[in-house]
């Protein structure tokens, strides 16, 4: 089966700073495959690439059989790919409503009946937990809303895959295993899941395959019992990477 | 019947009625007026890029002195008032949607650093092409008093601009302008078109200054470049709209009634240092209302009662 | 067309260039380190020439010597400017703060040069220091030796700043905030005293060039927003935060206006905003800058 999202020798420098070297990789459809790596080693760079933010200096993503690198993000997005940021960018000064709201309108491939808009746009704030209070602005939120504000306005796109860039990092435990599940629910939905993150407990018991960046190089990938027992990889590149949020 | 509308209703009877009043100055008070519509709409429609989008276009003015260039030089090729109108308006709005592409590559204060160098090189350009404009000496249209007809198309274009902000705040191109203000990057990630978005923004606010740059022109009989690319021509506006609270459909409109009222008073009762006072008073609002008048406390409980205040960009 | 007049419209554009160098690099000093547009930068660039010419006129000291004295003051004055008027507006989110501070320079513009109009009874009246030195003559080459000495000076204040920017702890330090505002300041930086302190700098340049205009050329109440507007594009057309971008640009739009001026006189105020545009639409970073 060909692969939903796929990287080719992709490469990104900044000013001979080399982020990504040649890095390849196959996300399988209905995965949930998370990408990991201490501090530095590209694997934001990697999501902004993908995303259509940063055009890569050599290499190809592919969207199934499509090459996408190069596309606009916007365009990215309509084909059904929806990203998490790290560090979270609501539209601050907007409603929670007009936040979804944006993604709804702009980053579906198949425009919503305008009918259906409201109950659709009601419907993903419930997954997220945020119908209390939709006509709040963003900038009102607390931490733990505004990250389900980002999974909520990327739900609203109607995405095949999700980039979720440490989502899961910064959050109580208590609240990191809510989260956890919601991911669970996501893919359970159908929807490819690309993960970044630190918080090991989530890694190891959310996917199904994962990628070792280091230094922008890929040095290790395979099912999490296997990345487990590579206790060089464990120790050598996520020893120090615990208390980073 | 809402209060918000029987009061917007009254204000227009009266605006509608008041030409008709036999008074010794009515050619006066009807040219005071019309210069406030003409105040009132730059402002609202600059607004419409910087409240709603978030871009501080600092040559809006360009707008306005091409639209009364524009018409000007097709009324004195012999087109009818309404054709010379219409064609002027799209003169603009074509100006308006070609420079969008490079100037919209920039943001922030490069942008606003830009529009503002757009406003003198078209100042000069227009005095260079002595031809066609008639250079620094200015251009002549055959004069006489349309203070009457000038003054209802003013007052349409008040309320078209008016109507059109409203329209485009509730429009899913008023919702991709704010999402672009709030952050550019994020909204593009999101499936916003933004060049297009931002040209489209553009264009609909030169549509206004076009049309009543126009009108000025048929109205005073005569412009050169100082007069409209001027740099108080050029800023006031802007000044206006950020002091009655820019991002607020009735910001604009409460920021130029203010400051053409205050100039008015200080033109006829002052004798020196007006522009002193002019810019003590803009100081004053940049440094203490970020927010505008219309955000102030007791303006706001005003106009919430009113039933304006909830219109956002 | 004869090589003579080339080399000389050359040596005029180079002349012409320097001062507008050296108020460009003040305000892009400013903006650099604030993220403010400065609009009342040319205005202090009119008042220390006004200033200059009232001294000059009333005690007839030497222009040079005055120009020494008073840029030094509009360093405080520039400080001042910075602490009452910007400082306030920091808080504020980014395109809030950048229309506020368009807000309170440009109503600062308008205050200073109504002012001067008001003292100088027209704001038109030009101003000039009536100061005669012989031109010199080599083959057929002229060189007015006042704007030979006034383009040296320029070049001193440009180099005297690059050493400061570059060998000095506070230099870095103003360095380190244009680069980086956010990592200067978790570095320990002081950012507040450095905006204040680059607003000195960047209108002392504009005093000093101001000085320097009321000697070789001449100043009026009303040249200061138009003034400003030049130097935004000399700095567009450098690029941002290049300092050698921004001296070169103002030597670049010193040619273009003698070069062009010569031929089409119409035309050569215009050469600027060209400039601006045309670089803006190829190179929208400028033409140094990164």
């Amino acid at each position: 089966m060909v692969p939903i999202l796929s990287a080719q020798n992709v490469s990104k420098h900044f000013r001979g700073l080399e982020a990504l070297s040649g890095v390849d990789f196959q996300v399988a459809e209905g995965s949930i495959t998370s990408v990991i790596g201490p501090n530095g080693a590209g694997k934001t760079t990697l999501f902004n690439v993908i995303a259509g933010n940063q055009a890569p200096n050599g290499g190809q993503i592919r969207f199934r059989e499509r090459v996408i690198s190069g596309l606009a993000p916007n365009s990215i997005c309509r084909l059904g790919i929806a990203r998490t940021y790290q560090n979270v960018r609501p539209f601050l000064g907007l409603s929670v409503w007009n936040n979804v709201k944006v993604a709804l309108l702009f980053g579906r491939r198949e425009p919503l009946p305008s009918a259906r808009e409201d109950a659709e746009i009601e419907s993903v704030l419930e997954f997220a937990q945020l119908t209390a209070h939709p006509a709040r602005k963003a900038e009102t939120l607390t931490p733990l809303e505004r990250k389900r504000l980002e999974i909520a306005r990327a739900l609203a796109t109607d995405p095949e895959v999700m980039l979720l860039d440490e989502i899961v990092a910064g959050l109580s435990p208590a609240e990191a295993l809510q989260m956890m599940e919601t991911i669970r629910v996501l893919n359970g939905r159908g929807i490819t899941i690309l993960l970044i993150e630190h918080v090991m407990k989530a890694v190891m018991g959310l996917s199904s395959h994962i990628i070792v960046l280091h230094h922008g190089v890929k040095i290790a990938e395979g099912a999490p019992k296997d990345i487990a027992r590579d206790q060089e990889v464990i120790r050598a590149y996520l020893g120090d990477a615990g208390e980073e949020g | 019947m809402k209060t918000r509308h029987v009061l917007l209703l009254s204000l227009l009877a009266a605006l509608l009625l008041l030409p008709l009043v036999e008074a010794e100055a009515r050619i006066y008070i009807l040219q005071i007026f019309i210069f406030l519509f003409l105040n009132i709409v730059l402002a609202q429609s600059y607004d419409i890029v910087d409240g709603a989008m978030g871009y501080l276009n600092l040559g809006h003015i360009c707008f306005f002195a091409l639209g009364a260039y524009s018409f000007g030089i097709l009324y004195n090729a012999g087109l009818a008032f309404p054709l010379a109108l219409g064609l002027a308006v799209a003169v603009v709005v074509g100006f308006a949607g070609a420079i969008s592409y490079p100037f919209f590559r920039l943001r922030g204060a490069y942008f606003a650093l830009a529009t503002f160098g757009l406003v003198k090189l078209m100042e000069h350009i227009t005095i260079n092409l002595g031809w066609l404009t008639g250079g620094s000496n200015g251009l002549k249209i055959d004069p006489a008093d349309r203070s009457m007809p000038v003054y209802y198309i003013s007052l349409a274009v008040v309320v078209a601009v008016i109507l059109l902000s409203w329209r485009v705040s509730r429009s899913r191109l008023g919702l991709a302008m704010n999402a672009i203000r709030e952050d550019e990057e994020v909204a593009r990630d999101f499936g916003v078109p933004a060049s297009r978005v931002k040209a489209q923004a553009l264009m609909i606010s030169a549509v206004f200054p076009g049309m009543i740059g126009a009108v000025y022109t048929w109205n005073v009989n005569f412009i050169d470049p100082n007069q409209v690319y001027g740099l108080k021509i050029a800023l006031t506006p802007i000044a206006m709209a950020l002091l009655g609270g820019s991002g607020l459909l009735v910001g604009p409109v409460i920021g130029a009634v203010f400051l053409y009222l205050a100039e008015e008073l200080l033109w006829t009762h002052l004798a020196h240092l007006q522009g002193a006072i002019m810019g003590l008073v803009i100081v004053l609002v940049g440094l203490f209302m970020p927010g505008g008048l219309a955000r102030l406390k007791g303006v706001a409980g005003l106009l919430g009662w009113v039933g304006w205040l909830e219109e956002e960009r | 067309m004869d090589t003579t007049i080339l080399v000389q419209l050359v040596i005029n554009g180079i002349l012409l260039g320097g001062v507008y160098a050296l108020a460009a690099i003040g305000l892009s000093l400013i903006f650099g380190v604030s993220g403010v547009l400065n609009l009342a930068h040319g205005e202090f660039l009119m008042l220390s020439g006004f200033l200059v010419f009232v001294l000059h006129d009333t005690f007839q000291w030497d222009p040079f010597l005055l120009v020494a004295l008073v840029a030094p003051l509009f360093f405080l004055v520039g400080y001042a400017f910075e602490k009452a008027l910007i400082r306030p507006l920091a808080a504020r989110k980014e395109h809030v703060r950048l229309a506020s501070a368009v807000l309170v320079t440009l109503g600062a513009a308008l205050i200073a040069e109504d002012f001067a109009a008001f003292f100088s009874q027209d704001v038109q009246f030009e101003k000039s220091v009536d100061l005669f030195l012989p031109t010199l003559v080599i083959g057929e080459l002229y060189l007015p030796s006042l704007k030979l000495v006034v383009f040296f000076l320029v070049m001193l204040l440009i180099l005297a700043l690059f050493l400061f920017l570059k060998f000095t702890f506070l230099g870095l330090a103003v360095q380190a905030v244009t680069q980086n505002r956010q990592g200067a300041m978790l570095n320990g930086i002081n950012t507040t005293r450095i905006n204040a302190i680059a607003f000195g700098i960047g209108t002392m340049l504009a005093a000093a060039a101001g000085g320097f205009e009321v000697i070789h050329s001449y100043v009026a109440p009303n040249i200061g927003l138009p003034l400003t507007m030049k130097y935004l594009c000399v700095i567009v057309m450098g690029g941002l935060g290049s300092f050698v971008g921004v001296a070169l640009g103002g030597i670049i739009i010193g040619l273009g206006e003698s070069i062009v001026g010569f031929f089409h006189p119409a035309w050569g105020q215009t050469v600027a905003y060209l400039l601006l545009v045309g670089v803006l639409l190829i190179r929208p970073k400028g033409l140094l800058g990164t």
